[in-house]
């Protein structure tokens, strides 16, 4: 039988050097999905970090509410619903790139800074899973373009209020706006938030993410755009591959169902037959103008308009790639590097 | 000597690391996609020139090549300096501006190859053929011209700052998308621009299917002065070039 | 071959990284000693033009280093940090940088350089297969493969086990001996004991001291050393103690006494003579400054 000799009793000794126990109570889980979602949200404003992490956010917020604060000084001078330069549901469209370029510079400080400076291993051993993590970053920002989206609307109501000649009436004739406003900054925030997560999230490094999301964004409208514009009858489902359109569709489709189709009816966008082979002159005249008729009509419409698409496959297109954003990030934070 | 020819088979193999030159082919096939639908979709072909003579700017000019010069331009000095390997490269005899115009003329030549093809395979797909009014090829002359003056920029922005990506980014969307619609003068210092008053001065089009809005010597003088400008802020930033802390 | 600085400083805004250092490298073996952050990477950094100095003159035969490329077909640098071109193999990466010096035969340059490391199994892997040692010799071979008067190497041997630093060190030496001169950085005093021939002590930015090694070593030996003494009788040994030539100062203080000698040597033989003579045990001798930064902070002083 072995006895412990006196050294090895000393060798098995736990030393009091002075180190701090925690006797308090532990958060768990909930508090760590809690205090994750509340740093994303100050890190998303800059807040916390200094003036340079504020210098992006500050201004694009400041830039997104400049149109609603002309409208409604306008409106102040010149008054209540004389001019109406910006709408509620055209808001997002007037805004649509401010947005964009928001979420471009902010998700990358939300996501692709913990993998450029390998965090997530340190996150990931605490009472955090992966899809807390996920969960946390995602209600982050998508809080932080609520409020964004949210402003605009608010300062264009008050605007209204403050211009009309009775306010109270004002003010009680926009109650059934406000679900309506409430809702579509909701759908914009979820939409714009995931897709610029689950891209942000494969990529290594910040700029290159911020260019990722641009990049995405952008070549997605600028490919469908001219596409539907002028061949409305064949390619105005492609307007759902741009997730800024359909923003826009959503927002135009909650506030005013029917301006997301065409004020024209359907055989407007149709090809003009082409004139016979051996037609007169006064034909070919009178096809040349049909054609520079429809399409300068289509140039006072907006492009959800010539898409002329129902506003509920927007709305489904939204789902669509929330599940698909909702899939990459989870299927991304299986494997992290550390 | 001006192009140094070890360096150039370094940013080739840069340049065209596996991540990269996937974005930058499928950019590229954009536009080309782009003219097969027109094309599978086509009307007549009158209206197709000038479906054309406003699809290609919108996507190629707006998106297409900065993008693509946006790319490869970061493996360009960004990532080396990130990463440290740019001490291999500075502590040799070699001089700084032949370091800057040997990236510059390498990363340019792809690029300028890349959305020069693509514009011209995806305009001539788009009427039907070759037309007679040189419209296509003055795309593609613009594109490359586009290609040329963006590299230059983008690889000036990354030595120049560390968000320099960044405001490469800012100044895409921000002057040239919004600003040069609204303003008239700053539509001399817009990229895009330049592009479009060369291809219209290359081809010989109608003004109403195709017109630009800058007068083709201005935008000859502004592209110098910007290509210069921006290799001399290279070469500069470079010889400049101090090591930063560590993280 | 000389390397020169005079009075050389390097601020950025308000933090002083090198601090009027002055000394002239002599061919063979110099190590650059000091902490973590005290400005070894900095005064390596402003020796290979990589940094421009705030302030001072730093120079290689003569001329200033910053600007002027020519100066680097003489030296060679080894940077710490890890980086390579991934993507080339060893042999590659070596042969990139013989290419970039412009010699004649490249191919044959860069052989001689990996066989010197003893890389030659591993040359035509993709470095970025290589363990941290296998980074640290391609990285190295890379720096020799110009045959340069003047090598530079910041903290080389980090990642290598005690075999290749051997090997390496071997090599260094060897190198020194030829008539090169190099500086190697390094926070470990005992590489820097077996390796150089000189040392630079640096602390905060400024030199501390410089000189053989052997005579560094035994000045840091020969300060003042300070005991913590726990004893059945502190004061009957204290006043034995004070008899003692060696000893310079006695305290007393709750835990025990403090006694301060001069030579480490002559007291460490006569305590325990001292202390039987007295009739005193001895319960703990705790040497109390025996860490590297009391030893630099001693020197700064000093």
């Amino acid at each position: 039988m072995v006895r412990m000799s006196a050294l090895d009793a000393r060798a098995g000794a736990i030393y009091d050097i002075g180190y701090q126990h925690y006797d308090g109570k532990r958060l768990g889980r909930a508090g760590a999905v809690r205090a994750l979602y509340a740093h994303g949200l100050r890190t998303v404003f800059g807040l916390g970090r200094g003036v340079r992490a504020k210098i992006a956010p500050v201004a694009l917020v400041a830039f997104v509410i400049v149109p609603a604060v002309i409208q409604a000084a306008l409106a102040g001078l010149l008054g209540g619903g004389q001019i109406q330069l910006f709408t509620h549901e055209g808001y997002f469209r007037t805004t649509v790139w401010i947005f964009g370029l928001f979420c471009a510079f902010q998700t990358p400080e939300l996501v692709t800074g913990d993998q450029q400076h390998r965090v997530l291993a340190l996150y990931f051993s605490r009472a955090l899973r992966r899809p807390d993590y996920v969960l946390a970053r995602v209600g982050a920002l998508t809080t932080a373009l609520f409020i964004v989206g949210l402003l605009p609307h608010i300062v264009l109501m008050f605007g209204q209020y403050f211009s009309a000649a009775d306010t109270l009436k004002a003010m009680k004739d926009s109650v059934p706006q406000l679900p309506r406003i409430v809702a579509a900054a909701l759908v914009i925030a979820v939409l714009l938030s995931m897709v610029s997560l689950a891209i942000a999230s494969v990529i290594r490094r910040r700029p290159f993410a911020t260019a990722a999301i641009l990049g995405a964004l952008m070549v997605a409208s600028a490919f469908v755009t001219p596409l539907v514009i002028t061949r409305p009858d064949k390619m105005r489902y492609l307007v759902l591959a741009s997730p800024l359109m359909v923003g826009d569709g959503v927002t135009t489709w909650i506030f005013d169902t029917t301006k997301v189709r065409a004020p024209v009816d359907s055989a407007f966008f149709a090809p003009v037959a082409p004139p016979p082979a051996h037609a007169d002159s006064a034909t070919m005249a009178r096809h040349r103008a049909e054609v520079r008729r429809r399409s300068r009509g289509r140039e006072r419409m907006t492009v959800i308009q010539i898409a002329n698409l129902p506003g509920s496959l927007y709305l489904g297109t939204t789902a669509l790639l929330l599940i698909v954003s909702a899939g990459v990030l989870t299927l991304r934070y299986r494997h992290i590097e550390t | 000597m001006l192009i140094n020819p070890i360096i150039a088979g370094l940013t080739v193999r840069q340049a065209l690391a596996r991540r990269r030159w996937i974005i930058v082919t499928v950019l590229a096939a954009l536009p080309v996609v782009m003219a097969v639908l027109i094309r599978i979709y086509a009307e007549t072909d009158e209206k197709s020139l000038a479906d054309m003579a406003s699809l290609l700017p919108a996507l190629s000019f707006t998106v297409v090549v900065p993008f693509v010069a946006l790319v490869l331009a970061s493996s360009g000095f960004g990532a080396e300096i990130d990463d440290g390997t740019v001490v291999y490269l500075l502590t040799k005899p070699t001089p700084r501006s032949e370091i800057v115009l040997t990236k510059f003329v390498v990363t340019a030549s792809i690029c300028v190859v890349l959305t020069f093809l693509s514009t011209v395979a995806a305009g001539s797909i788009a009427i039907g053929g070759l037309d007679s009014t040189g419209l296509v090829l003055g795309f593609g002359i613009g594109a490359a011209l586009g290609s040329v003056l963006y590299t230059a920029v983008f690889l000036a922005l990354g030595l120049i700052t560390r968000r320099g990506l960044l405001v490469g980014l800012v100044y895409l969307v921000v002057w040239e998308g919004t600003l040069a619609r609204l303003f008239a003068g700053t539509r001399n210092l817009s990229i895009r621009q330049y592009m479009l008053s060369v291809a219209d001065a290359v081809s010989s089009v109608d003004a109403s299917v195709f017109v630009a809005q800058l007068p083709a010597a201005r935008a000859c003088w502004m592209s110098g002065v910007v290509l210069f400008g921006a290799l001399a802020l290279c070469i500069t930033r470079l010889r400049n070039f101090e090591i930063g802390q560590a993280g | 071959m000389t390397v020169e600085l005079v009075h050389a400083s390097k601020w950025y805004g308000n933090v002083v990284a090198v601090n009027d250092v002055s000394f002239t490298l002599a061919p063979g073996v110099t190590g650059l000693l000091g902490p973590n952050g005290a400005g070894k990477s900095t005064i390596l950094h402003m020796i290979v033009g990589l940094l421009r100095p705030s302030g001072g003159v730093v120079q290689i035969n003569g001329t200033p280093v910053w600007q002027h490329a020519e100066v680097y077909r003489s030296i060679g640098f080894v940077p710490e940090s890890e980086s390579v071109y991934a993507f080339l193999s060893g042999y590659e990466f070596v042969l990139l940088n013989a290419r970039l010096h412009g010699l004649g035969d490249a191919a044959g340059a860069a052989m001689r350089a990996i066989a010197l490391v003893e890389l030659e199994g591993a040359k035509d892997r993709p470095i970025a297969t290589y363990s941290k040692g296998m980074r640290q010799r391609a990285k190295i071979a890379a720096t020799l493969v110009h045959d340069p008067g003047i090598l530079l190497l910041d903290e080389p041997f980090n990642g290598m086990d005690p075999k290749q630093r051997l090997q390496m060190m071997a090599v260094l030496r060897r190198l020194g001996d030829d008539g090169r001169t190099i500086l190697v950085s390094s926070h470990i005093l005992e590489e820097v004991d077996r390796l150089a021939d000189a040392v630079l002590v640096i602390l905060g930015g400024r030199l501390a001291a410089s000189g053989p090694s052997r005579e560094i070593r035994q000045l840091m030996t020969d300060r003042p050393h300070t005991f913590t003494l726990r004893t059945s009788d502190d004061r009957t040994l204290a006043a034995a103690l004070v008899r003692q030539s060696a000893t310079t100062s006695v305290e007393f203080a709750v835990g025990g006494m403090t006694v301060r000698t001069s030579d480490l040597g002559a007291f460490t033989r006569a305590l325990p003579v001292i202390a039987r003579e007295a009739r005193v045990s001895l319960h703990e001798v705790v040497p109390a400054d025996e860490s590297l930064e009391s030893v630099f902070s001693y020197l700064v002083q000093g």
